[in-house]
């Protein structure tokens, strides 16, 4: 399973963090590797909408993620904004977080 | 007054702090109905009453005149469901926790300078509850605003600190507040940046405010203190030198321009909201310094009246806001003062001898006509030669006529002019 993860905006954006960052489940720690992949079929990301929520035409500084996953031959791309109530996805972008880091 | 237009929020006639005194105290019909109203406005003023009746706090009650200071920090425990645990209502003493306390002070900054500088009562200049809650999510790396409360993360101790530790970051959040409630700026490039800046700007006043300190002796930096340790940089942002806040193997280097020719185009951050930011934030800092005293003397209240005034629109353009707060320091302070703000405006590359502003009380020192064609020029003091827009033969002649009139008699002219054309003029 191949991942790009990407964050933007925030109070303060900065190039370094903001950078995709692409993660590779064979490459990484094979107890994460599983943990990852429990999760994404947990929150069936392959049938989420491509745009998860919107974003109060008031709201500021708020981070967006964008998550690609490549599985087989299965692609889905999904981009979400804070604040993300939804568990197993803030699971997911914690993850996602921890690793890249 | 642009406070009450409908945008997406409900607003409704019956001021907020009413309703809520309405929804704990009134017959259970009033009740009903207050409670509906505040509910439809985004959810969260029902929210907030729910939470306040479950830990028995009370709102502070109306009074006309007297600022209604209401702050209400919570705790989402590490989670992300908003607002979380009451932790600290207003009056309350320290809990020590640091990001409650320094939330509530912040905020407390923050609601003191609107009210003792610039007399607006909080976010939408109605007594608005002031509600942050902190120990957002898991070693959460940010603060934002949702549309409706301010929302802090701890950080995750390598790269960032907790994000309540600058009083400016309350200040800023909670700035966003007032920009929606006001200006509306849209949240994208522009409009976006400007947003963005504004709430630097008046986040920055806060901490200078709360320091004490004058524009000279203040560091104009955005999150001082945020970067863990070990990180290269002293801060976020710097208005004072917008760029090199920050120059980092994991951070990267501060990516914004402090001059329009290095305006940064990306579709990323909304367009660089953030980024550019910094040339605005620049012009700021360089009026504020230009006045000396402090920022809050006369370089906030020129761009209070910006953002609250009726001329910005939600769309605006960093020239457009520079003129505003160009005749904004005209019609507060005067030309010299005026001057002071089109000079920092140029010095960010933007330059406002091509953009028409309205200049007040000056006298026409000379004029002049061609004798066969419709071409008139008129001398006006503090501009000096501009030609008188030929539109249409008699409007030249009209405005002609007007002009060496107010050059016999000595009367004062209002004129609306560029660098090169007078549009319209008017006799005092
Ligand atoms: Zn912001």
């Amino acid at each position: 399973m191949q991942i790009i993860f990407e964050i933007s905006g925030g109070f303060a954006p900065t190039p370094g963090l903001n950078a995709p960052r692409t993660i590779d489940t064979a490459a990484i720690d094979p107890a994460r590797a599983s943990e990852l992949e429990s999760i994404v079929r947990d929150v069936e990301f392959f049938e989420l909408p491509t745009r998860l929520n919107t974003t109060n035409p008031n709201a500021a500084d708020y981070l967006t993620y964008a998550i690609k996953i490549k599985d087989g031959d299965r692609v889905h791309s999904v981009v979400l904004t804070d604040p993300v109530s939804d568990e197993g996805l803030t699971r997911l972008i914690d993850i996602l977080r921890m690793i890249s880091a | 007054m642009r406070d009450h237009r409908p945008r997406q929020q409900v607003w409704s006639i019956v001021p907020p702090h009413m309703l809520e005194a309405i929804a704990q105290n009134g017959t259970p019909e009033q009740r009903q109905m207050a409670m509906a109203t505040l509910s439809a406005d985004l959810g969260f003023r029902a929210e907030r009453l729910v939470a306040e009746g479950a830990s028995g706090t009370s709102v502070a009650s109306a009074g006309a005149g007297s600022p209604h200071k209401n702050r209400s920090v919570f705790s989402a425990d590490n989670g992300t469901s908003l607002p979380g645990t009451l932790k600290r209502s207003e009056g309350a003493a320290a809990t020590g926790d640091a990001a409650v306390d320094e939330a509530y002070d912040g905020l407390g900054g923050t609601f003191d300078l609107y009210w003792e500088v610039f007399g607006r009562d909080s976010i939408d200049g109605n007594g608005m509850a002031l509600i942050a809650t902190v120990h957002y999510g898991n070693r959460y790396n940010n603060a934002f605003w949702n549309g409706s409360q301010m929302v802090f993360g701890d950080g995750d101790g390598v790269i960032f600190n907790r994000f309540t530790i600058a009083p400016d970051v309350e200040g800023h959040e909670l700035t966003h507040g007032v920009t929606g409630a006001t200006a509306g700026l849209e949240y994208h490039d522009q409009p976006g940046a400007l947003n963005e800046s504004l709430s630097d700007c008046f986040g920055s006043m806060v901490k200078q405010r709360m320091n004490g300190q004058t524009s000279a002796q203040a560091d104009w930096l955005i999150g001082q203190g945020l970067l863990a340790a070990g990180i290269h940089g002293v801060a976020l942002r710097s208005m004072k030198a917008p760029g090199t806040a920050y120059d980092d193997p994991t951070l990267g280097k501060d990516p914004q321009p402090d001059h329009m020719s290095r305006y940064v185009n990306t579709s990323s951050d909304n367009g660089g909201v953030h980024i550019n930011s910094g040339i605005p934030n620049k012009a700021f800092y360089l009026v504020a310094t230009g006045l000396g005293g402090n920022s809050w003397d006369r370089a906030g209240p020129i761009w209070y009246r910006t953002l609250t005034g009726s001329g910005l629109s939600a769309t605006a353009s960093f020239a457009d806001f520079a003129k505003l707060t160009a005749d904004n320091a005209n019609s507060l302070y005067g030309s010299a003062v005026r001057d002071v703000v089109v000079q920092a405006w140029r010095d960010v590359g933007i330059d406002l001898a091509t953009v028409a502003s309205w200049y007040y009380d000056k006298a026409v020192l000379s004029t002049f006509t061609s004798p066969h064609s419709m071409n008139a020029w008129a001398y006006i003091e503090d501009l000096g030669w501009r030609k008188i827009q030929p539109l249409t033969p008699d409007g030249v002649t009209n405005m002609f006529d007007l002009l060496t009139e107010a050059q016999a008699s000595g009367r004062k002219v209002h004129v609306y002019a560029d660098g090169s054309l007078i549009y319209q003029a008017y006799s005092v």
